[in-house]
């Protein structure tokens, strides 16, 4: 029996647009232009891994993104971020990173926020996040981006470079190992190294390690086509709880099922059921917030990080009342100024209503806009509420938090 | 539950390399010894940079496989190969600055400061 092969005419060209930009784009049979416009992605870091994300972001009109990272610009980044320039020293990374991405595409919108992942993105923005993705340099920043996801339902991409090694691992709650499942002795060892015994922030230098431009290059690519895959399709591209390694250096590349940890402790419960109040926490405090919750017999409202709440005299020369994120308070802040003994630190996360911090405004004790806080009561039962203020989404372009109002001019770049 | 075990006394042969394969050896161990310590014997017997947290993988079962758990909990057979490698962690350093939040509203103004 013989067969024949008949080969089609040629199917006519797609017309294409001669002013859209994402014409080559449309060509790919998977690609859906309009729902990246739709997308909402945070990128936590603004360093090198950042900045080739944000331009990658941008190139493929990914329409909402908030970029958020504390740091300034120093010389030695300019050798590895594609969006700084000398004349940047000193200045934001988050607002200058943010500012040059609109730049690449206006129409993509664009927040900074000059602050810490840990604490200053709200948990209700954060919620609304379609995806993160995490150019961190360290693993409490990630320690810390990691339980704010698994707390808000969503997923992130973990990108880390070495000078030839790359990995990207994807981390989706309730699917497969977090990032916390993943702790090696060593990790626990440098995670520690950031605070002292009594839980304060230790003034040590960062860790330096070799790295170039080529892997934050290679590494924003592996983590943008990750990212792609899942904001078209869940189910598509590495599977929850996956690492993709590529070695530059052995032109291997390998893919890692990462084990689940059972007792890790990073396994909260999530939080499902909230209730928007409007409530600025910049003029609303935490006895506000309660009465606003209506939760009969409200007796503490708890926050989504950890404060210190007071530090103690261990010889009587009192209490001094603190009201920060532990994060901001360093170990040298534990002598006391009269005695120069070290006092007793309370730590924790729970505001009592009857205590002298509940008519601070919740900002004052870092509560960003569009957090989540709880108002409990003695019986155990409570509400999840949001706090209000300017959303670092869409409905709000030109949000800034900056770190130094020097940098505030620069902080509204035009079209921001 | 308990890990599964292996009879004391019986050896198993690995080959152990880090992952970019510029070092390999092969070992004899008790198969109920913990992933940790075979890390913890190739970093000191290579001399491996102390700049990186490491972990041990399994080409074969396409895992990273739990520091705590024993080779023979961790479904690691004789002969096998283990890599050691390097968990990329890094990003860029930068300047640590105190906080203080100033919002600003759309227009540029500056708004309510935070403390």
């Amino acid at each position: 029996m013989s067969s024949t092969v008949s080969f089609l005419p040629p199917s006519p060209e797609p017309k294409s647009d001669p002013t859209d930009r994402y014409a080559r784009h449309r060509l790919l049979p998977w690609w859906d232009q309009e729902r990246l416009a739709r997308s909402r992605v945070v990128v936590a870091g603004a360093g090198a891994i950042g900045n080739e994300v944000l331009k990658l972001l941008a190139l493929v009109g990914v329409g909402d993104i908030v970029v958020i990272d504390f740091d300034t610009v120093s010389a030695s980044n300019l050798s590895r971020t594609v969006l700084f320039r000398a004349e940047d020293i000193g200045k934001s990374k988050a607002v200058l990173a943010a500012a040059r991405t609109r730049e690449l595409n206006p129409d993509v919108h664009v927040t900074a926020i000059d602050g810490d992942i840990s604490r200053d993105l709200g948990m209700a923005t954060l919620a609304r996040a379609d995806l993160v993705i995490g150019g961190l340099d360290s693993v409490n920043a990630r320690w810390a981006i990691n339980r704010r996801c698994l707390r808000a339902g969503v997923p992130w991409l973990n990108g880390g470079i070495t000078a030839t090694d790359l990995q990207v691992t994807r981390h989706v709650p309730g699917d497969g190992a977090c990032y916390e499942c993943t702790f090696t002795p060593g990790m626990v060892r440098r995670f520690n190294e950031r605070y002292s015994c009594t839980g304060l922030v230790r003034r040590t230098p960062d860790r330096t390690v070799p790295t170039t431009a080529i892997g934050a290059s290679v590494v924003g690519g592996l983590l943008l086509h990750d990212a792609l895959r899942f904001l078209h399709d869940p189910a598509t591209g590495l599977k929850a709880g996956q690492r993709q390694t590529l070695l530059l250096d052995g032109y291997r590349q390998f893919l890692d099922e990462l084990p689940p940890d059972p007792e890790c402790p990073a396994h909260v419960e999530l939080i499902r059921d909230w209730t928007a109040t409007g409530l600025d926490p910049a003029t609303t405090t935490v006895r506000d917030l309660a009465a606003a919750a209506g939760v009969p017999r409200a007796i503490a409202v708890t926050l989504g990080f950890e404060l210190v709440l007071d530090l103690t005299c261990p010889t009587g020369d009192g209490i001094e009342v603190i009201g920060r994120p532990t994060a901001t308070v360093y170990e040298d802040e534990i002598l006391c100024p009269v005695c120069r003994q070290e006092r007793i630190v309370t730590r924790g996360d729970t505001i009592p209503l009857d205590g002298p911090l509940a008519d601070r405004t919740l900002a004052a004790l870092g509560v960003p806009p569009h957090d989540l806080v709880r108002v409990g009561n003695a019986a155990g039962d409570g509400k999840w509420m949001e706090t209000g203020g300017p959303d670092p989404w869409r409905a709000r372009p030109g949000l800034v938090a900056s770190a130094d109002p020097a940098d505030l001019v620069f902080a509204v770049p035009s079209g921001l | 539950m308990s890990e599964p075990s292996s009879q004391p006394g019986t050896e198993m042969t690995l080959h152990i390399r880090t992952a970019n394969r510029d070092r390999k050896a092969e070992i004899a161990v008790d198969p109920n010894i913990r992933i940790s310590e075979i890390l913890e014997a190739a970093m000191q017997n290579w001399a491996l940079s102390g700049d990186y947290d490491y972990v041990v993988r399994s080409d074969r079962l396409g895992t990273q496989l739990r520091p705590s758990a024993t080779l023979v909990g961790s479904g690691i057979r004789d002969g096998d190969i283990l890599e050691i490698q390097p968990i990329a962690d890094a990003g860029t350093g930068g300047v640590r600055r105190p906080f203080v939040f100033v919002w600003l509203d759309g227009r540029g103004e500056a708004g309510t400061p935070w403390a």
